[in-house]
C-alpha cells in the first residue's frame, strides 16, 4: 500500500530539535492528522531531513543554540527578509490562540477526511495557513511568516513543511527533474493579435500544466520546487476538484495563471525517468486530443493530403523534454555540467559552513544549490540538442506563425488549433482590447538566476547575519574565523533560499502585478517569475512602470490584508515600454520589448533600466534607455512639465533649430550649462513655457532635456540629426508624436 | 559528373517566397542561405541550356512535350513540378565565396558547436564545445542514446553566432582551442556578405499564383567581391552544363553568371582519431529518422564515413522561428521536405582511430 502521503505527514510533523523552536506545536498535530498506527516507509535515518538546521543557507546550530532559549519571537514577531537585509516586526503574536485554533482545524480536517492522509496533507499544505489566519484575526498578518526556527526567522514554517513533504517522497535519493515544454508562443515569428497571443499563451500554459499534473498527482504539488504552485490558480482549481478547496475559484484570477515553459521538481531517483516520460506523454496526449477535436471540426470533407499535412504539422508542434540530475552528497561529476568556478564556490562555501559548525564532515545535502544549478544547466544543454531537422513546407504560409503552410482560414494546423482552443480566453482578450493607443510593457527582474543562486554575485543581498533574529545577530560582532566569515557572507542556494525566492517571486507575479495593472486599466498577457508582459493605455504606462519597479523592491507588502514578501531592495528590475506609431499587433510590441530588454536594458545599460521603444512605420525604431535613477529625474520632470500632445509639438518645433548644437558636447565646454542655456533660449523664442505653477522650473526642464538627449544620442551613434530622438520618444509617451 | 561553379548574381537573386513572418524589423540578420536556393538556380540554368522548347512549353509540362522521356533537361533538371529530391541534379555543397589575394576562398557556415562569448563586436572569443562525458548516474534525459553537449568554458552566456568562417577560422574550429577570432581574418558576419530584402510583390508575376495576389519575396544581394559557390553533380551520360554561362529567365527576370572554378578545400589535420565532429555545410535532406544519409537510424555510421562509428551527440542551434524558410511553390513538392540545417554538427566515436577526410558538404574536425 502506498505510504507517500503518510511519509509526508510523518516527516513534516516530526518533533523539533528543541521544543522551544516549534512555535505552533506542529509536531502535536501529528497525532491528529496521522495517528500512531499509520504505516510509513521512512528511512531509518535520512540525514537530509535535518536540512532546516543544516543546509547551506542556514546558520549552523552551534552558533544559534547558545541564544536559542532567550529568543522570545512572539513578543515582537520579528521577521527577516530572505533576500535582502530588510526586517520587520509584526507585533506581539498570541501563540496560544494560534495553537488552539490549529488543533481545532486539524481536528476538523481529520474528521472530514477519515483515513485519507493524502487529503489531510493537501489541506496542511494549502488551506491550513489561510484558515488559521481567518480564525485568529489578531494574528492574521503573522500567520504566513511564523518562522520554522525563531532564531532565524526568514523561513516560514509552512515552507519548511512543504519542503519536508517534497523530501519525504523523493527519499532516499532525491533528484531534480527538470521538464521543459517549448517553444513558447512568445517566440512565434509573426506578430499575433492580442486575442491570438492570449489564446496561444493559455494553450501553452495548459500543456505545461498537463506535465505538472503528472508530478502533482503522483508526488503532490509540494514536490514542484519552481514555480511554486502554492496559490497558483490552476493548482487551486485542481485542489477544488480534489475537494480541498471550495469550488468557487475566482475565474478572473485564472487569467493570470501563467506557467513558465520549464519547471523543477524533486522526485525519487528511481522514478525520475518514469515521471519524465509520463510528463512528456501527458503533453502529447493533451495536445493530440485538442488537435483531433479541431480536426473533426475543420477536416470534414477534406482530402487525405489535408489530413496528412495536419498530422505532420501537429506532430512537430511541441518539443517537450526532460532531464534528471540527482542531489548528491558531494560535488563529484558536477564539473561535467558547471564551470570550475561554480563548483569551487560551492566547495568553499561547504568548507566554511563545516568549519563554522565545527563538524568533520559536511551535511549530506550541503550541495543542494550545486546540483540544482547542474540540473538547470543540463536542461539547457538538452534544449541545445533539440530536433536537428527543419521542415520546409510548400504554398502560402500561415498568417500567424509564418512558418507552416496555411491549412484553413490562412492558418496552419497549430495556430488554428491554438486560436480556437479556448473561446473563453479569446473572448476575454477581445473584450479587454483597447480603443485608444496602447503600450506594451515587459518587466523583468535583473540577474534573477544570481539572486536565486546567492553568493558573492548578489549585490547588497542578505548575509547570513542579516537573516538571524536581532537577539542573536547583535552578538555576531564577537565572532571570529569561519563563523565570522559565514555570518558576513551571502549564502549560496539551499532549500530555504529556493523556497523563499519562489514565494517572493510568485507573490509579486500573482498578487502585485495583476492588481497594479488592473488599477492602470491594463491587462496581463503573461506573468511568470522571469518576465511579466502587460498591455496598458499609453497615458497610464509611465506611472505603472514606476509603481511596479517600486513594488518589486519592497521587502514586505500588504495586499488585501495579506502580508507577503517580495524580491526586496537588493533586487532590481528593468522595464521596457513599446509603443507603435500606428496600430500594431500585440505580438509585434512584445517582440520589440524583448529585443530592447536584451540589447538596451541588459547589454547597454546593465540592468535597473527603463527603456521606451517607439516602433515606426518605416522600421527605424527610436529607443530611449534610462537608468532607473534617471526615470523620475528626467522623464518624470518632462512629462510633468509638458503633459499634453500639443505642448510637445511646440517644444520639438522650437528645438529643431538648435538640434545639431544639442548633439555636440563642444557646446558644454565653455560653460557647463551651454546646452541647457540653448534649450531655455529656444523655448523662450518659441513661446514655450512649462505648464502651471506646480510644473518644474525652466532650469530643471532644460537639464532633464539634456539628460534625455544624451541618452538618445548614445542609441543613435551620435548622429546630429537624431539629437531630438530621445525627446521625440518622450513626446510619444505624451501622445505628442501624432 | 561533379563540377564546381561560382555563381555571381547581376542583381538581387530571388531566393523564394519569404517566410512571411520575417518582417522588415530584422531583415539582414540571416547568415544562412535559404534551403534549396542554389539547387533551384542551377536547375534553372541547366533547363535554360538544354530545354530547346522554351520556358512556356516547360511550364506547360514535360508530359506534353515531343521530347518527353528523351531529354537531358527533363532527366537532370526534372519536370516543373518534380520533387527536388528525385531530380538528377544534386547540389553537393553550397557555400559563400570571397576573393582573397586574387584567389577564391570559400566560407563555411559556423558549426553549431562553436560558441562565442556574448556581445561580439569586431572580434569574438570562441570556445569550441566538446562532448563532456557526463556519467549516466549524473544526468538522465529523454534521449538516452545521445549525450549532452556542454560548452567547454561553461559560460552560460555563450551562444552560437551567425557568421561564416574563413580557412583560418576553420582551422581554429578543428583545433578546438578556445581562441579570439578576428572579424575578417577568421570570420565574416553575415551582413558583410549579403543583404536580404523582403519585398512585397505581385505573386502572379513571379510565382504563378493568382494575378494580383501579394506575397513577400526574399531577395538576396551579395556584397561586392562575394560570390556563391556550389558543387553539383549531374548523372553520368548527360550533357554537362556549358560554362561560363549567363543564365536568364530566373524569377523576377533576374540573371546570374556561372563560372567554373576550383573548390578550395580547407587545410585540416586529418590524422586518424577516435572522436570526430562532422559539420553539415549546406542544408541537407534528412532521412526518415531525421539524420543525414551517412548515419543510420540506429546511430551507426554509413558510407562514405568509415563504418563502426557511433553517433553520440548532436550540436545544433535552436531553430529560430524567424529563420528564413524560403520555399518555391512551383518546385517544392507537396510533401514535406525535412532538411538538416547547415551548421548542424554530429559527434561520432569509433573504437579504433579512423581517418575522415573533409568533403565538399561535410567539414570533419577531430575531437
Amino acid at each position: 500500500m502506498p505510504t507517500e502521503w503518510n511519509d509526508k505527514l510523518a516527516i513534516a510533523l516530526r518533533d523539533a530539535v528543541e521544543p522551544s523552536l516549534d512555535l505552533l506545536g506542529t509536531s502535536s498535530l501529528r497525532k491528529t492528522l496521522l495517528g500512531d498506527d499509520i504505516e510509513t516507509t521512512l528511512p531509518a535515518a535520512d540525514p537530509r531531513l535535518a536540512w532546516a538546521v543544516s543546509s547551506a543557507d542556514r546558520v549552523p546550530q552551534n552558533m544559534l543554540a547558545p541564544a536559542g532559549a532567550s529568543i522570545d519571537w512572539a513578543a515582537s514577531g520579528e521577521v527577516t527578509h530572505p533576500l535582502s537585509s530588510a526586517r520587520t516586526t509584526l507585533g506581539a503574536v498570541d501563540l496560544d490562540a494560534l495553537r488552539t485554533a490549529l488543533a481545532a482545524i486539524a481536528d476538523d480536517i481529520a474528521t472530514k477526511n477519515p483515513g485519507d492522509t493524502r487529503k489531510r496533507w493537501l489541506h496542511l499544505w494549502r488551506t491550513m495557513p489561510s484558515r488559521l489566519a481567518e480564525q485568529v484575526p489578531t494574528a492574521s498578518r503573522a500567520v504566513s511568516f511564523i518562522p520554522a526556527d525563531p532564531r532565524m526567522p526568514n523561513l516560514p514554517v509552512w515552507a519548511r513543511l512543504a519542503f519536508d513533504g517534497a523530501l519525504a517522497t523523493a527519499a532516499p535519493a532525491p533528484t531534480f527533474l527538470v521538464v521543459q515544454v517549448g517553444p513558447s508562443p512568445l517566440d512565434a515569428s509573426r506578430p499575433r493579435t492580442q486575442a491570438a497571443l492570449a489564446s496561444a499563451l493559455a494553450l501553452h500554459t495548459h500543456l505545461v500544466w498537463q506535465a505538472l499534473l503528472v508530478v502533482v498527482q503522483e508526488l503532490g504539488p509540494d514536490a514542484v520546487l519552481s514555480p511554486s504552485l502554492l496559490g497558483h490558480p490552476l493548482c487551486d482549481r485542481w485542489l477544488a476538484d480534489q475537494g480541498i478547496l471550495g469550488s468557487q475559484i475566482d475565474a478572473q484570477s485564472a487569467a493570470f495563471g501563467s506557467l513558465p515553459g520549464e519547471f523543477v521538481a524533486l522526485v525519487p531517483q528511481a522514478r525520475a525517468a518514469e515521471l519524465g516520460n509520463a510528463c512528456l506523454a501527458a503533453v502529447r496526449t493533451a495536445w493530440d486530443a485538442i488537435a483531433a477535436e479541431a480536426l473533426d471540426k475543420l477536416g470534414a470533407g477534406k482530402d487525405d493530403g489535408f489530413k496528412a499535412a495536419w498530422a505532420r504539422q501537429t506532430t512537430l508542434a511541441w518539443e517537450p523534454s526532460w532531464v534528471a540530475v540527482p542531489w548528491i552528497d558531494d560535488c563529484t561529476g558536477a564539473g561535467g555540467l558547471l564551470s570550475k568556478q561554480e563548483v569551487a564556490a560551492h566547495e568553499k562555501w561547504a568548507k566554511t559552513h563545516q568549519d563554522a559548525s565545527g563538524l568533520e564532515d559536511p551535511w549530506a545535502g550541503i550541495y543542494f544549490g550545486l546540483w540544482h544549478a547542474a540540473a538547470l544547466a543540463a536542461s539547457q544543454a538538452r534544449r541545445a540538442g533539440a530536433k536537428a531537422v527543419r521542415a520546409i513546407e510548400p504554398g502560402p504560409r500561415c498568417k500567424v506563425c509564418g512558418v507552416r503552410q496555411a491549412m484553413h482560414d490562412n492558418l496552419c494546423a497549430v495556430c488554428g488549433v491554438s486560436a480556437a482552443w479556448n473561446p473563453e480566453v479569446k473572448a476575454r482578450a477581445e473584450a479587454a482590447s483597447f480603443t485608444g493607443q496602447v503600450a506594451c510593457v515587459l518587466f523583468s527582474g535583473d540577474q534573477l538566476s544570481a539572486l536565486r543562486r546567492g553568493g558573492k554575485e548578489v549585490k547588497q543581498g542578505a548575509t547570513m547575519g542579516d537573516l538571524m533574529h536581532t537577539g542573536i545577530s547583535d552578538g555576531t560582532a564577537r565572532l571570529r574565523g569561519a563563523a565570522k566569515e559565514l555570518t558576513e557572507s551571502i549564502a549560496l542556494l539551499g532549500p530555504s533560499r529556493l523556497a523563499c525566492f519562489e514565494h517572493a517571486a510568485q507573490a509579486f507575479v500573482r498578487l502585485s502585478i495583476p492588481k497594479l495593472v488592473a488599477d492602470a486599466g491594463g491587462v496581463v498577457l503573461e506573468a511568470v517569475a522571469d518576465e511579466q508582459i502587460v498591455l496598458v493605455p499609453l497615458d497610464k504606462v509611465m506611472p505603472l512602470v514606476k509603481a511596479v519597479r517600486e513594488r518589486y523592491r519592497e521587502a514586505f507588502v500588504e495586499i488585501d490584508g495579506q502580508l507577503v514578501a517580495h524580491p526586496g531592495p537588493s533586487a532590481t528590475m528593468s522595464a521596457v515600454v513599446a509603443v507603435a506609431e500606428s496600430a500594431a499587433p500585440a505580438g509585434q510590441l512584445v517582440r520589440s520589448c524583448r529585443n530592447a530588454m536584451s540589447t538596451v536594458a541588459r547589454d547597454s545599460l546593465g540592468g535597473d533600466a527603463a527603456v521606451v521603444v517607439m516602433s515606426r512605420r518605416d522600421g527605424d525604431d527610436r529607443a530611449l534607455g534610462l537608468r532607473g535613477s534617471e526615470l523620475d529625474a528626467a522623464l518624470g520632470t518632462l512629462i510633468a512639465a509638458f503633459p499634453s500632445a500639443s505642448s510637445w509639438i511646440g517644444v520639438l518645433r522650437a528645438l529643431r533649430s538648435v538640434e545639431p548644437a544639442l548633439a555636440s558636447a563642444e557646446v558644454d565646454k565653455p560653460s557647463p550649462d551651454g546646452r541647457a542655456t540653448l534649450i531655455r533660449d529656444a523655448l523662450v523664442r518659441g513661446g514655450i513655457r512649462g505648464g502651471n505653477g506646480e510644473a518644474p522650473s525652466d532650469d530643471e526642464v532644460a537639464r532633464a532635456m539634456c539628460s534625455v538627449i544624451d541618452c538618445g544620442l548614445a542609441r543613435g551613434d551620435g548622429d546630429i540629426f537624431r539629437a531630438l530622438d530621445g525627446l521625440r520618444v518622450v513626446a510619444c509617451l505624451a501622445g505628442g508624436d501624432r | 559528373m561533379k563540377a564546381d561553379v561560382l555563381i555571381i548574381p547581376g542583381d538581387t537573386a530571388i531566393a523564394g517566397v519569404c517566410n512571411v513572418a520575417r518582417g522588415a524589423d530584422d531583415v539582414g540578420n540571416e547568415a544562412r542561405l535559404p534551403a534549396l536556393f542554389l539547387l533551384e538556380l542551377l536547375r534553372t540554368a541547366y533547363r535554360s541550356a538544354h530545354c530547346s522548347e522554351g520556358l512556356a512549353a516547360y511550364n506547360a509540362g514535360c508530359a506534353t512535350c515531343s521530347k518527353h522521356g528523351d531529354c537531358d533537361a527533363q532527366a537532370v533538371a526534372g519536370a516543373r513540378d518534380a520533387d527536388l529530391r528525385s531530380i538528377g541534379l544534386k547540389v553537393v555543397a553550397q557555400v559563400v565565396a570571397t576573393g582573397v589575394g586574387g584567389r577564391i576562398e570559400s566560407l563555411y557556415p559556423v558549426p553549431d558547436d562553436l560558441l562565442v562569448d556574448p556581445r561580439p563586436r569586431d572580434a569574438v572569443w570562441a570556445q569550441p564545445a566538446y562532448l563532456e562525458t557526463v556519467a549516466e548516474d549524473v544526468v538522465q534525459h529523454d534521449e538516452p542514446t545521445l549525450r549532452l553537449l556542454v560548452p567547454s568554458s561553461r559560460n552560460p552566456g555563450a551562444s552560437t553566432f551567425d557568421a561564416w568562417l574563413t580557412r583560418k577560422g576553420v582551422r581554429v574550429w578543428a583545433e578546438r582551442k578556445p581562441q579570439r577570432l578576428s572579424e575578417g581574418e577568421h570570420y565574416f558576419p553575415a551582413q558583410r556578405l549579403f543583404d536580404i530584402d523582403v519585398r512585397i510583390e505581385d505573386a502572379g508575376e513571379v510565382w504563378g499564383f493568382e494575378p494580383g495576389m501579394k506575397v513577400q519575396v526574399l531577395h538576396l544581394r551579395t556584397r561586392p567581391g562575394i560570390g556563391l559557390m556550389a558543387t553539383f553533380e549531374i548523372p553520368d551520360g548527360r550533357a554537362p552544363l556549358p560554362l561560363p554561362a549567363t543564365v536568364s529567365g530566373l524569377p523576377g527576370s533576374r540573371a546570374v553568371r556561372i563560372e567554373a572554378t576550383q573548390y578550395p578545400q580547407p587545410t585540416l589535420d586529418v590524422k586518424p582519431k577516435k572522436k570526430w565532429r562532422l559539420c553539415v555545410l549546406s542544408d541537407l535532406p534528412s532521412n526518415e529518422s531525421g539524420l543525414p544519409p551517412w548515419i543510420d537510424s540506429e546511430g551507426k555510421t554509413a558510407a562514405p564515413l568509415p563504418e563502426g562509428g557511433k553517433l553520440v551527440a548532436i550540436a545544433r542551434r535552436r531553430v529560430d522561428p524567424r529563420d528564413v524558410e524560403a520555399a518555391l511553390p512551383a518546385t517544392v513538392p507537396v510533401g514535406l521536405q525535412t532538411v538538416i540545417p547547415s551548421g548542424t554538427t554530429y559527434f561520432v566515436e569509433y573504437e579504433e582511430p579512423v581517418r575522415i577526410d573533409p568533403t565538399a558538404d561535410v567539414l570533419a574536425g577531430g575531437s
